[in-house]
């Protein structure tokens, strides 16, 4: 009895975005109904979004969030269904008809522009990000950064960026960096920020990272030193003090830092030889700076939608409610899709909780019956080079089995060569025992 | 034999963990795993357990992660007798960071000060070793498993 009423209620529930909005819904679904068929499309062949191609190359530790949807994906209690993007390969109404929940997670928001910077060597940070990162829509970005580069932002992409033009090209032992990108580093690199420090959207941790590349130069123009309440941005503003007080001692840097706190940029103007970045002081507005810089990475944000397949807008309907994550009947968004570019993964793990609350009571209540078959109602739809998670497993053997400049994986960067690796189905049974071992054999005698 | 389980978390990690002791626990002791954030020390001691065990992570500059700041500061302000209470610790942390596992020590360290008994030591997963948390944590309570049967020498 109690079986069959389980069995009843489950729903067919297929997620659209494999980043960490959509795994953590996709694992807090199955946590609820175990049995449930959960599958989760992703655009790429290869899963985890911004686990994979915005969490910085260098810190492996927070990309190991993987982990924990790895075992959901691994048992089958989730399935991945990668390279299937939805609004071109399938299209929402499809989904919708073969599923009981459909839930949009794909949020990824493009870099936000600044009035006055734009044009030849001005960079997003989200896309630098994804380019240090391998990701394989910037496989032809090719960002010049030259001898000087200023970042405008205070937050912690901001820092991300910094600390991967500033790090000597030895200390990435361990990272998934490609070495390439980071051949030719700037030697002076300004932070901008309109904010005073205490403002800083870093947090502390972020800085005293910095303190470890002990062959650079930190110095900033103002701190707004003490008695901030607020311990945290007290930590802040003392890891900032710290930073450039131990680096006071060092001579002959192999780079230079410099931190701006304060200033707005207004204009990126070529100047006989140069480029100069005007600054204006945000207090009084009648201060100005002007920075002598090749490039300027701008981490100040995000706006909504880097692609626009699918509309969240246009998705709304009379039953909507935006706050707990609902667009319409079986319908859901959640993470940067819902409410916005904001918030780093913690943020968008809470807020998988919320929606999933949601989607639970809807089923529970009775205002969502499922009925749909899920995956099986789909396929005819499906084209044949869908890539499910074995597929990345082999994808994901090869990177790993890739270890030079002690890297713990060299990514695969382009999806032809992703598809090739996924589709290799494993072969070597076949192949008799010790042939492929000659060398290792050679060597082992 | 009665078993809380509570963790801190902001990424997730310390609950999977959590979940993954609770099972190795399940053929021996019940089990209850809370969120840290839904629970205070006050719940914790009217809950009558054979024993809490502690999964958290280490956030920013050695701080607790998710519901463990406010509980732990419940803690440090309420200064429960937890005499006879036996207590296990699971923390979770990067080594690249200065501050790598401090909440699970911190924890700990205000658990035996308030009278607490510490079974089996500190679990130190560390998210840059490539070990999964998982797995590790497996590994742990089976061992805390062992030191239960086992009689304390006191």
């Amino acid at each position: 009895m109690n079986k069959l009423q389980t069995q009843q209620i489950e729903p067919s529930i297929a997620i659209v975005g494999s980043g960490p909005a959509g795994c953590y819904t996709a694992q807090m679904l199955c946590k609820r109904w175990p049995s449930a068929q959960i599958v989760v499309f992703e655009r790429l062949p290869v899963p985890y979004g911004l686990l994979r191609y915005g969490v910085s190359p260098d810190h492996q530790g927070t990309k190991a969030i993987a982990r924990q949807f790895d075992r959901l994906f691994a048992d089958g209690r989730v399935r991945f269904l990668g390279n299937v993007e939805v609004g071109k390969h399938v299209s929402l109404e499809q989904l919708q008809e073969a599923f009981d929940v459909v839930v949009l997670a794909a949020g990824l928001g493009a870099d936000r522009p600044l009035p006055g910077l734009a044009g030849d060597g001005v960079y997003g940070a989200g896309q630098v990000m994804r380019w240090f990162n391998s990701h394989p829509d910037e496989h032809s970005f090719a960002p010049r950064f030259g001898a000087t580069t200023t970042i405008v932002g205070n937050g912690n992409v901001a820092v991300d960026v910094l600390r991967l033009l500033a790090k000597h090209p030895d200390s990435f032992v361990g990272s998934d960096l490609d070495p390439r990108l980071i051949e030719s580093q700037p030697s002076r690199i300004h932070v901008v920020g309109r904010s005073p420090a205490s403002a800083a959207k870093f947090d502390s941790v972020m800085i005293r990272e910095l303190a470890e590349i002990d062959d650079a130069v930190f110095d900033l123009d103002a701190v707004d030193e003490f008695g901030h309440e607020d311990k945290r941005i007290q930590a802040k503003v003392d890891a900032l003090l710290d930073l450039t007080a131990a680096s006071a001692v060092s001579s002959a840097p192999r780079v230079h830092v410099s931190f701006h706190f304060g200033w707005a940029p207004e204009s990126f103007e070529s100047v006989g030889d140069g480029r100069t970045l005007r600054l204006v002081d945000t207090a009084s507005r009648s201060a100005v700076k002007l920075i002598q810089t090749d490039s300027v990475v701008t981490a100040v944000g995000f706006d909504s939608g880097l692609r626009h397949e699918i509309d969240r807008a246009s998705l709304e309907s009379d039953v909507s409610d935006l706050e707990c994550g609902l667009l319409n009947t079986g319908l859901y968004c959640t993470g940067w899709f819902r409410r916005g570019p904001t918030g780093g993964i913690p943020a968008n793990r809470l807020d998988a909780k919320m929606v999933c609350t949601r989607i639970i009571e809807d089923v529970e209540s009775g205002a969502l019956t499922p009925a749909k078959s899920g995956l099986e109602a789909l396929e005819t739809h499906l084209h044949p080079d869908t890539v499910d998670f074995s597929g990345w497993r082999r994808i994901e053997a090869a990177e790993i089995s890739r270890t030079a400049h002690g890297r713990c994986r060299t990514k695969v960067a382009d999806v032809a060569t992703m598809l090739d690796l996924a589709r290799t189905c494993t072969q070597e049974h076949t192949t008799p025992m010790g042939v492929g071992n000659v060398t290792s054999d050679v060597v082992g005698n | 034999m009665h078993a809380l389980i509570l963790y801190g978390t902001e990424t997730g990690n310390a609950e999977a963990c959590a979940t993954a002791i609770s099972e190795v626990f399940a053929d021996t002791v019940d089990t209850e795993v809370h969120d840290l954030a839904d629970m205070t020390p006050q719940a914790m001691l009217e809950a009558e357990t054979d024993l809490v065990v502690f999964v958290t992570a280490t956030y920013g500059e050695g701080e607790f992660a998710g519901g463990g700041a406010t509980f732990f500061e419940a803690l440090r302000e309420t200064k429960p007798d937890l005499k006879g209470a036996r207590f296990a610790v699971f923390g979770l942390g990067d080594s690249y960071y200065t501050t790598f596992n401090r909440a699970g020590e911190t924890a700990a360290t205000m658990l035996t000060a308030l009278g607490g008994a510490q079974v089996g030591d500190t679990a130190r997963h560390d998210t840059s070793s490539g070990d999964g948390p998982e797995e590790t944590a497996e590994e742990w309570a089976r061992g805390i498993l062992a030191a239960l049967a086992t009689p304390v020498a006191s």
